[in-house]
């Protein structure tokens, strides 16, 4: 089964360049600017082993994300993990919380921990 | 007025008399009004003689003023003025131009009798004969100091409200300023950063490309720890101290973690650790930021054949921590400005080697300051440099700032 890494970031180099990192490491991944495109692009997806997710973003923002990622039974458990600058107001319930910037090294723990390339 | 022919006959009015032509004489009339003007309440109405001396006096003059008729009548009228008019002969001016126009009228601030000051609306009227000679002035004066009252609190309920409004822009546009510094201007360098690791996984060590991207981490680096305190130093301006958030920990233990890494990186180098376990309550993070900024002076700035010394203690509630490197002292110049913020003190000798924003011990200090405690520094060509922090073990209420 194809695992992916839903990656929801609108800073669109930062999103290209961590997108670029997993793939070069083995990984699926579906990367999407905004929470809505990323609600969409759920349903295309064979089994998400991880979302990595921005807060602060035009359109649908990170915590209404999340909100509506949890309301649906099939993603109840999806482990969530924040990547943005103020880690402080990242929602209750997510999985982890990284502060901004993270590290190709510390990108590449996190995602192996979750997913097989 | 005359009452109209058909109208019913009016009241007996004060002083009623008629001549036998039905009609008031001149003297009647005179007294009539006389009354009416004695008996006005809300106004004091009175006559100054040519020369400002109180002719006349009436119910509203001696209730506004506090004085009675036969206290006053014969004084000038200068009782009446704030000392400080009187002086610059403000008096004298309103009767000159009651003489040349007629008339003169403001509003300014009155005495009582008991000295208090009231805000007055005042009316002087130059008094002449048919030829024209001066008789004397009448002056009407009221009391609005429940309309200034009124009027004043209305100003300033204006001005708070412009003052809150100003707040709430300045307000708006500190969040704004802020997330500028911690969002907008950290994502392109994490793009930038974590590009160079990429890079630097698929080019080998020891190639003039790997050094290049040797050098473009450093940069970022660099650029990510200015951002990090410009977004310090900022909060310290705008809510006045950093926020720390303390937690149970052994600052001994950090600081052996921390005199490790310092020996891991500069195999060189010799640090000197004496320190027992010292618990106590403090934010780790920050406190890791504080001797990071203290071991890196040392090490950048003490003579390289000399070891860098740390030395802790317990001492009652207070911890105490030393940190010391041998070599030249901090230059005078630079010594009694080196915890400010931007210092520019001797550049070129003791800062071209990191080329920081000279924020590092400025923000170290506003860290342990947040923790209730203080750090000095003493630096001679004999000793060497120390800077000492202390530290309560148990921050109480006013360190915990949040912010």
């Amino acid at each position: 089964m194809q695992h992916t890494v839903l990656l929801v970031e609108d800073e669109e180099d930062l999103r290209d360049m961590m997108r670029e990192a997993l793939e070069m490491n083995g990984y699926s991944v579906l990367a999407v600017e905004e929470g809505q495109q990323a609600l969409d692009a759920l349903g295309g997806i064979e089994h998400v082993c991880l979302v990595l997710l921005d807060l602060v973003m035009p359109g649908m923002n990170g915590w209404d994300f999340f909100e509506k990622l949890r309301e649906k039974p099939e993603y109840a458990s999806v482990p969530v993990i924040v990547h943005s600058s103020a880690p402080d107001r990242a929602p209750a319930g997510v999985t982890s919380v990284l502060r901004k910037p993270i590290t190709l090294t510390n990108l590449l723990t996190i995602v192996r921990h979750y997913c097989a390339p | 007025m005359a009452p109209a022919p058909d109208a019913p006959a009016p009241a007996p009015e004060l002083g009623e008399a008629r001549d036998p032509s039905g009609r008031r004489s001149a003297d009647q009339e005179a007294q009539r009004f006389r009354l009416l003007v004695e008996s006005v309440k809300d106004y004091a109405i009175f006559m100054l003689d040519p020369q400002g001396n109180v002719a006349t006096w009436n119910v509203g003059a001696e209730r506004l003023k506090g004085y009675a008729a036969a206290e006053i009548i014969g004084t000038h009228f200068s009782r009446f003025y704030p000392r400080d008019d009187v002086d610059a002969g403000k008096c004298e001016r309103e009767l000159e131009v009651a003489t040349a126009e007629g008339r003169f009228e403001e509003e300014g601030w009155r005495v009582r009798k008991d000295g208090t000051l009231f805000w007055a609306c005042v009316t002087i009227t130059a008094l002449r004969e048919r030829d024209g000679t001066l008789v004397g002035f009448a002056k009407v004066t009221r009391d609005l100091s429940e309309k200034r009252a009124v009027e004043e609190k209305h100003r300033a309920l204006a001005a708070e409200r412009a003052a809150l409004a100003e707040r709430i822009r300045v307000q708006e546009f500190q969040e704004r300023f802020l997330a500028i510094l911690g969002h907008d201007l950290r994502n392109p360098l994490a793009a930038i950063d974590m590009g160079v690791s990429l890079l630097r996984q698929r080019v080998d060590v020891e190639t003039s490309e790997s050094r290049v991207l040797g050098r473009m981490e450093t940069s970022s680096r660099r650029m990510t720890r200015m951002i990090d305190q410009i977004l310090d130093f900022t909060r310290t301006r705008l809510s006045g101290a950093l926020s720390v958030e303390p937690q149970p920990m052994d600052l001994g233990s950090m600081l052996r973690e921390m005199a490790e890494e310092v020996r891991v990186a500069h195999p060189d180098r010799v640090v000197d650790l004496r320190c027992p376990a010292i618990p106590g309550r403090w934010d780790r993070d920050r406190l890791e930021q504080v001797f990071s900024n203290l071991l890196g002076n040392a090490m950048s700035y003490g003579d390289p054949s000399a070891p860098v010394r740390v030395t802790a203690l317990i001492d009652g509630t207070t911890a105490r921590v030393e940190v010391h490197n041998e070599g030249p002292p901090i230059p005078d110049a630079l010594s009694a400005m080196i915890f400010d913020p931007f210092r520019r003190g001797d550049r070129d000798s003791r800062e071209k080697k990191t080329a920081g924003l000279g924020l590092g011990l400025y923000i170290s200090r506003e860290i342990i300051r947040a923790h209730g405690g203080d750090v000095t520094v003493r630096s001679s060509a004999r000793d060497g440099t120390t800077f000492r922090v202390s530290l309560p073990r148990e921050p109480d209420a006013p360190g915990e700032r949040t912010g």
